[in-house]
This record gives structure tokens, sequence and C-alpha cells, in this order.
């Protein structure tokens, strides 16, 4: 599905390809969140790491590209990089190498020392990047400058956005979702999480000052779009997030 | 509780019903120990179904009508805690251990590969052999048969870890406003909060707005609104089949009373020589019957009736509501074997509500329900599997897996210096179910959750019971229909624990609620 003339979503996976960059996007990996889970002593087997590979595999089944961005989160500790994240890290990294000319990251919150792992693989980390009129940031923090006229959009990750669907008789299911618009400060694009394990924003049940993202607490998030992507029921478009807010 | 005692008490006040005769008189027995003493108690009835139960209940206690004691047998959770137990002593071989548990009535029947299958379990072998050291609490060599502790950090593990009784989820609820904290909800309340739901916390009326995690946010209530969700508690103590059955009969004998013409005052006189009550009790009880009969004739159901009553609420919603007085834990296999049918032939997700005298099957409005086919397709079903395949698409599963993985050790809510707070075993507990289901069906701590529900929630053999009495046709099914909830329906609509049964097919699922969603967007305005 087309969101702006060079930007698509992969269906129907949490990923989109722009165009003009001849770039894949995906973000919030949050890899090696089993054995962070396990250390604090919830003894979550490990399916994440495959799950995420098979979905890559299913992306590129799709839409191929001269090269890929990790927008932020593709570790999950924080503070250290474990033992078990740079096995993952590590590997995943290696297969992106494999298959793509580029690999850029961008860095998250959850990223710290993630260049032991990047080093070995000769991958550049940012902490934001502008490639061809696009910016690309996690979104964790105020942008350091303003955006310039020049920038075509903003993409960044960071909120997990969710959509919850409810009905009458408590039925209630979660949705992985795309928000994207035009604001004040030019277009943006927020990604859904790539991973498939980490807990989500339900961004029609939240308030405007209740975004994660700092970018989001400052931008008029009610006119965005929302678009919803899920491994069964394909792509879901709810229009205006403003819209869906009034009814659940 | 039981194993203490309290010590001199003159007079036991019991608010509520206990639910069981057992423990109306294990209950009121605490008091009066002294030599030549006499118990003494007062029962406090908190409602009419209340008045109606807890007077059964008394006379059944003076004719020493005990209910009947259930021992679970095979849990698999218990049996990972002692597994462990042992392993810190010495090592073992597994036919002793086998040996040394089955000398326990409680594991009994316990089969060697049951047993095998919780060792590997505990050795952590679902992951890979590097994780071992991480996963596994035991070593356990499979061509010697033999198992043994791994590690020093075991023993630390096992005593800070130990014993059965779960956390509870507490929620903490926050002022949206200025994040003041103003106490604690149950997880499985917050769950059947909707936007806009207003509910009384601390004698206080708030509205809810959302929650993130393991956080409620509310804004006060506006003035002069009423709760729209009542206080709910996940785990009241269900009735004994034996005293819903006592109860069943008194009110159907009071019914063909009423039938009868029989008038008040002979019947409130009646209820009073028959019953440990005072008269302002024996009047309630009459006019609550009297209620019933005149509002919905052949309210009060027979013996070997059914009664179903299709119905909507103040709110409008469609209810089917089952008059079945067997208490809640048979309740809660009829009412999930009822909703798993009735979803898949209406091809949509039914609420459920159940308590010890019914249950509500919750319908979407346009839905047209065959109520006679419906029980008719129940009577085909081979209810236990059934069950177990269905029970996986309910809020059930999902909160007794958390208790049971907590309890084997899959979640340690101490380890290692952390304290694994019940919001975040909670938070994890939904993704380990679903990432352990795809690494193994059968995996122990899989496989008790089934055991508990289908064992200690359910009561699977009075189920099927009355199940096979349909279909003998002993007992009748009659569907009634009314504008409103007869007064019998009352508590069950507003009370009685929560479920649904999602639609079994995801992809449909999402479609149709992305389908009301956007019907309610066109429609421009907000659900309530």
């Amino acid at each position: 599905m087309k969101l702006w003339d060079s930007v698509e979503i992969v269906e129907p996976y949490p990923a989109a390809y722009i165009g003009d960059i001849d770039c894949l996007v995906i973000s919030d990996l949050h890899l090696g969140y089993e054995g962070i889970m396990a250390e604090h002593g919830v003894m979550m087997p490990k399916v994440q790491f495959e799950e995420e590979v098979e979905m890559l595999e299913g992306v590129l089944a799709k839409r191929g590209g001269r090269r890929v961005l990790l927008n932020g989160d593709i570790k999950h500790e924080f503070s250290t990089t474990s033992y078990h994240e740079f096995k993952e890290v590590d590997e995943f990294l290696l297969r992106l190498t494999g298959l793509f000319e580029e690999v850029i990251i961008i860095k998250g919150n959850h990223d710290n020392y993630i260049e032991r792992v990047t080093s070995r693989h000769g991958i550049g980390v940012f902490s934001s990047k502008e490639i061809g009129g696009f910016l690309f940031a996690h979104g964790h923090r105020k942008l350091a400058r303003a955006r310039g006229s020049g920038q075509k959009c903003l993409v960044m990750g960071h909120e997990h956005p969710v959509v919850a669907l409810t009905d009458e008789v408590g039925a209630k299911e979660r949705v992985r979702c795309f928000l994207y618009g035009d604001t004040a400060s030019g277009k943006i694009l927020v990604m859904p999480a790539f991973s498939t394990l980490a807990y989500g924003s339900e961004v029609n049940a939240i308030s405007q000052k209740e975004w994660l993202s700092p970018v989001l607490r400052e931008v008029e998030t009610g006119r965005l779009n929302l678009v919803g992507v899920s491994r069964e029921a394909g792509i879901l478009e709810f229009g205006k997030l403003r819209n869906l807010q009034l009814v659940s | 509780m039981l194993g203490i005692d309290i010590g001199s008490i003159d007079l036991v006040a019991q608010i509520g019903s206990p639910k069981s005769v057992t423990r109306a008189v294990q209950r009121i027995g605490r008091s009066g120990h002294g030599f030549q003493d006499v118990a003494v108690g007062r029962i406090v009835v908190l409602d009419r179904d209340d008045a109606v139960e807890c007077s059964v209940m008394l006379r059944c206690a003076m004719e020493r009508k005990l209910d009947e004691i259930q021992i679970p047998s095979n849990c698999l959770d218990i049996l990972s805690q002692h597994l462990v137990g042992m392993s810190l002593g010495s090592k073992w071989k597994v036919d002793e251990a086998l040996k040394l548990v089955k000398g326990s009535y409680c594991y009994r029947d316990l089969e060697k590969r049951t047993l095998v299958s919780v060792l590997r379990y505990l050795a952590g072998h679902y992951s890979d052999l590097e994780d071992r050291k991480v996963y596994g609490k035991i070593w356990f060599d499979e061509e010697s048969e033999t198992f043994g502790r791994r590690g020093r950090y075991t023993r630390v593990i096992y005593y800070l870890n130990i014993g059965a009784i779960p956390d509870e989820v507490k929620v903490t609820v926050k002022h949206s406003g200025s994040n003041r904290r103003l106490g604690n909800i149950e997880e499985g309340f917050l769950e059947r909060l909707r936007k806009g739901d207003i509910f009384v916390l601390g004698g206080k009326l708030y509205r809810f707005r959302y929650a993130r995690g393991m956080t409620c946010y509310v804004d006060d209530a506006p003035k002069g609104s009423s709760p729209t969700i009542p206080s709910w508690f996940s785990e009241l103590l269900p009735l004994s089949w034996e005293l819903a059955s006592e109860i069943r009969r008194f009110r159907s004998r009071i019914g063909e009373e009423i039938g009868k013409g029989v008038g008040r005052e002979t019947l409130v006189e009646r209820l009073r020589r028959d019953l440990p009550v005072d008269k302002r009790t024996a009047r309630s009880i009459y006019d609550y019957f009297k209620e019933q009969h005149d509002y919905l004739s052949g309210g009060i159901p027979a013996p070997d009736v059914l009664l179903v009553e299709r119905t909507r609420d103040l709110r409008g919603r469609s209810f089917l509501i089952f008059h079945a007085l067997f208490g809640r834990r048979t309740n809660d296999a009829l009412s999930r074997a009822f909703a798993a049918v009735l979803s898949e032939r209406i091809e949509a997700s039914v609420g459920i509500t159940v308590s010890d005298n019914g249950f509500a099957l919750l319908v979407p409005p346009d839905a047209r329900v065959d109520v006679g086919g419906l029980a008719l397709a129940v009577q085909e079903l081979d209810l236990e599997r059934y069950l177990r395949e269905n029970v996986r698409r309910t809020e059930l599963m999902r909160r007794r897996f958390r208790h049971c993985a907590s309890r084997s050790f899959l979640v340690l809510r101490n380890y290692k210096g952390y304290e694994i707070g019940v919001g975040r075993q909670q938070a994890s507990a939904q993704a380990l179910l679903s990432v352990v289901e795809k690494i193994d069906p059968g995996f122990p701590v899989l496989e008790e959750t089934y055991r508990e529900i289908l064992e200690d929630t359910m009561d699977l053999e009075h189920a099927k019971e009355v199940v096979e009495a349909m279909k003998r046709g002993e007992l009748k099914l009659r569907v009634a229909e009314t504008e409103i909830p007869s007064p019998f329906a009352h508590n069950l609509i507003v009370l009685g624990e929560a479920d649904v049964i999602l639609m079994k097919d995801r992809r449909k699922r999402i479609l149709q609620l992305y389908e009301a969603v956007m019907k309610r967007v066109k429609g421009g305005g907000g659900r309530r």
C-alpha cells in the first residue's frame, strides 16, 4: 500500500520501502528480549529471533532494496550488551550484510554499546541521518535541530504503535499500525515495532501528553492517518486517528 | 483460612455466604472452643440470592449434610517444586523418584512419561544447550535416567520461590491529571474496563481513561454519575454442587406452592418452620420468589427444566440467560461449552458471565440464536475434549497460566536479587503463553494449566451429568422471552465472573472488529 508517492508499506509486514532512496526501513527489533527476561527470572524460551528472520524473508520476497535502515532499538537491554543479545544482533546483522549493499543503523534508547557488534560488520551507527530529504531518527529525544524546508519526511520508531479493537461482548485485539501524515513541521511516518514480543502504545486510547515519544507529544497526532498491519488480516485502513479516538 | 487457631472467640459473624456447608461449619466452629462451650455464629446476607443460599445451607448443616471433598491429583506445578526440592539433597534415579512421588495419594496414578516430561522441563531441555545454565534448575541425564541439582543457585531459587498461593496482580490506579496514586484494582477487573466506564475505588467514583502496562489512569467521575461497572472479584469461592442441588430443589418446591396460589403468610410460616431464619428473611425470600413468578410465568423452573431467558439489559445488549442453579464450577464448564458452540454458529465472539445460580451469554445485537439447536449441538459434544480445545481462547486461560508458570518456576518471583512484581509477571505471562505453545503444545506448564481449568476451576463431571440429563430428556429445555431480565437474572447480569470466548478464526475476528470500529467512526459518535 502506498502512503506517499515514494513510500509504501510492504504488506502485511511492519516494514516500509522508500523508492526514492531505494531503502527498506524496519524499526524496534528488540533482539535478545527473551535472554533479558530470563536474567530477570522469566524463563521465556527463545523464539523472537527466528520469527523476525522469517518476517524479514517475507518482506524480501515482496520487496528487495539496495539498502536497509534499522530505525533504532535493534537490541533490548538498556545498560549493557549481554551475551544473548550480542549473539542475536550479530547473527541478524550478518544476514543483513549478506542481503543488502548498505546497512544503516539509527541508535535508539536501548542501543547502548551496540557499536561492539556493529564494528565487526563495518556498519555505520548514527543518532539520526538524512538521506535524500528523509530524516531518520528513533524518536526517543526531541530533534536536535529544526527540520529544514528541504526535508520531505521524518521517519521514526520508538512508540510501537498498536491499535486496540474492542466490541460489546468484551473481545479485544491489538493490531500493529503505522501512523503517517502532514504536520505543522512537515510530513511524519511512525513505524510499528518489528519485535514480536515487545509491548506497544495503544494509540487510540492514549491522550496527547501520554505519547512515549517527546517528538509525538509536540505533534498534532489526531491528524495523522492510521494503517493497521496484521499477518492474518492484512492491511486495515482506519483514517484519521482523531476519529478513532472519539469512538474507542 | 485453615491451619490457624484464632483463639478465644464467642461469636463468628460471617458476611455473605461461605459457599459450602462444610465451610460454614468450619468457620462458625471457630467460636466456643472452651470446655462445654457451644459454637455460635451469625450470617449477614448481602442480597436475596445470598439469603436463599445461606438459609438452605444452615438447614443442611443442621441435618449434617456436608459437601464431598475433592483432592486434586497429578498437579504438575507442585510436582515441579518437589522435584527441585528433592534434587537439592542428592542425585536421583528416575524410578526411585517415581516410587517416592507415587507414595502420595495425590500422585498415585502418575505415569513415568509425565514425570520425565517435567524433569525435561526443569532441566531446561526446551532451550539450547548453552542456555541451559540459565533455564535449567536441575540437570537430567536421559540416558542414565538420573537427575540432580544444577549449581548452587538452585537452592536459593527453591527457597525464595516455593509456595502454592499465587501473587494476585495489582494494577496501580493513578489520577491522569496529577499522576497521584489512588489505589489498586485487580488485573481481571482492568480487562473489563472500557474508556468512560465509571467504577468505585476506596469509596470514591472514578472514570476510566486508559491503561498503560500495569497502570490504569482515571479522572474524577462527573458529579451525579453512578458506576457503570460493578466491583468484581475474580476469586470468589464457588458454591458446591451438593448445596446448589439442595437450593435448586428448595426453589422449585416454593415455586410450586406459589404456583398453586398458597398465600404469603402461610408460606412465610412454612419457611420459618423449615429453615433457621427470622421472619424478615423468610419474607424477603417469599417476596423474591413471588416477584420472579409474577414477572415470568414458570420463571421458577421445576427440577426437570432448564430455563433459558432471552432478554436485553437496560443498555440494550442481548443476553441469553441460563437459569442453571448448578454452582459456579459446573457453570464454568457449561457456559464455555455453550458459548464456544454459539460462537462457531454465529461467527462472532461471545461474552460470558458466570455465577453460582446460572450463566449468561452476551451476544452481538443482530445475532440470530436458535437456542434449541444450540442445546442439541452441545449434547453432541465430547465435552472434555471440546472444552480443552476452546478454553485457549478465553481470559481464564491467561490468568491461570500465570499462576502455573509462577508455581512451576517458569516465572521466578525472586531471582538473583530481582523481585519481579506481579505486573511484570503478568505482562510476561501472555507473551510467555504464546511462546510456550509454539515450542511445544504438550509443555508441562501448559498441561498443568489445562488440568487446573478443567478439574479445579471447572466441574467437568457434573457438567457432563447435566448434559447427559438433557440428552435423556430428564432435563427439558424451556425458552422464554422477556423485555428486561427477570429478578432471578439480576445478580447474574451485574455480578458474576466475566470472560469471553473469542471467535476461532483470528483473521475474521480482526476484520469483524475492524468493521465494527469503522461503523462507529462513520456513525460519528461514542459507543455509550
